[in-house]
């Protein structure tokens, strides 16, 4: 029995972590921070969006989340984010990662290619990006060569 | 116009019941003048609406816009007071938090919500349009490889000339 508890309260753990990781969490954790900008776009808008330009890319999409820390390098709030998208994209495989002039940009995606995640910074914010659907061969070129849009 | 009026204008733009002489005196406050220091993570969202409006172009079409987006701004609010006063929890805030609609859109700017799907699409496309950063650090990292690629060549070639200008010489 006691086996049994350690066994559920180390599983509580590990889900618990699991969720601190996660981009909700995040959006959750930073929200309302004062030099933050979120956005939580459903699949219900992306299509409507999608249908309005006939954009094939977007069809793709189920959700797209963006969490945006303003602030310069050195910034505790900035560094604290960063850390934390560090540690969430930590878990996907880099699809590229290109720096220029003090800016750079990472590109993450997940196993099933069912997650992808840019993660970008400059001297006045660090944005992480995070959209769900199916992240096949056509929106990893797209990504690559910045053709999606969603206006 | 002073600090207080302007906090007071922000508070009503914010809940979505600021009228358009309210939304355009707040613009342009944000846009051309200073404002306090605790006030300035705003700016950005006035920014994204002047561009919005800057790329929709026509000065007649500015008043139907933002009529649109008052009216929106009502609806969610008569919404949230509705769906607070029956606890029915379309909308629920918690203490100023503003947990999604039914739509699950959500958008927070500077710790506050704000019911604004043009904004939030305006938001998101901002984002994705910087990510053409690295197609322009990609070229830029071919071009140096290219210009790389040309001096070695260069360098070699003049190697070589030296190499046969030596075994002439001997």
């Amino acid at each position: 029995m006691k086996r049994v508890l350690i066994t559920l309260a180390l599983a509580a753990v590990s889900l618990l972590c699991a969720r601190a990781q996660s981009m909700d969490s995040l959006i959750e954790k930073y929200a309302y921070q004062k030099s933050a900008v979120t956005v939580t776009m459903p699949e219900q808008i992306l299509k409507k969006m999608a249908r309005r330009d006939n954009n094939d890319l977007l069809r793709k999409l189920t959700e797209i989340k963006i969490i945006s820390i303003s602030g310069s390098d050195g910034n505790c709030l900035r560094d604290r984010f960063l850390e934390d998208a560090r540690r969430l994209t930590a878990r996907y495989e880099v699809l590229f990662s290109v720096s220029n002039a003090g800016r750079w940009v990472s590109a993450y995606i997940d196993g099933h290619c069912r997650e992808a995640i840019t993660l970008s910074s400059d001297d006045e914010a660090v944005t992480l990006l995070y959209m769900k659907g199916d992240i096949d061969d056509d929106m990893q070129d797209a990504l690559l060569s910045n053709k999606i849009r969603i206006k | 116009m002073k600090d207080n009026e302007l906090r007071q204008l922000l508070d009503l733009w914010l809940e979505g019941s600021s009228t358009l002489e309210q939304e355009e005196r707040l613009r342009r406050r944000f846009l051309s003048g200073k404002v306090p220091a605790d006030l300035e993570k705003y700016r950005p969202l006035f920014g994204y609406i002047a561009q919005e409006r800057a790329a929709a172009g026509v000065a007649a079409a500015d008043g139907r816009m933002s009529r649109r987006r008052r009216v929106l701004r009502t609806v969610v609010s008569v919404t949230a007071a509705a769906a607070v006063l029956a606890g029915a929890g379309v909308l629920v805030f918690d203490g100023g938090r503003f947990q999604g609609g039914a739509s699950g859109l959500r958008l927070t700017v500077g710790g506050r919500s704000v019911a604004d799907e043009a904004l939030a699409v305006e938001i998101v496309d901002r984002e994705l349009a910087r990510l053409g950063d690295v197609q322009a650090a990609l070229d830029l990292s071919m071009d140096v490889l290219r210009e790389a690629a040309r001096v070695r060549d260069s360098t070699m070639s003049v190697l070589e000339d030296r190499m046969v200008l030596d075994f002439k010489i001997k």
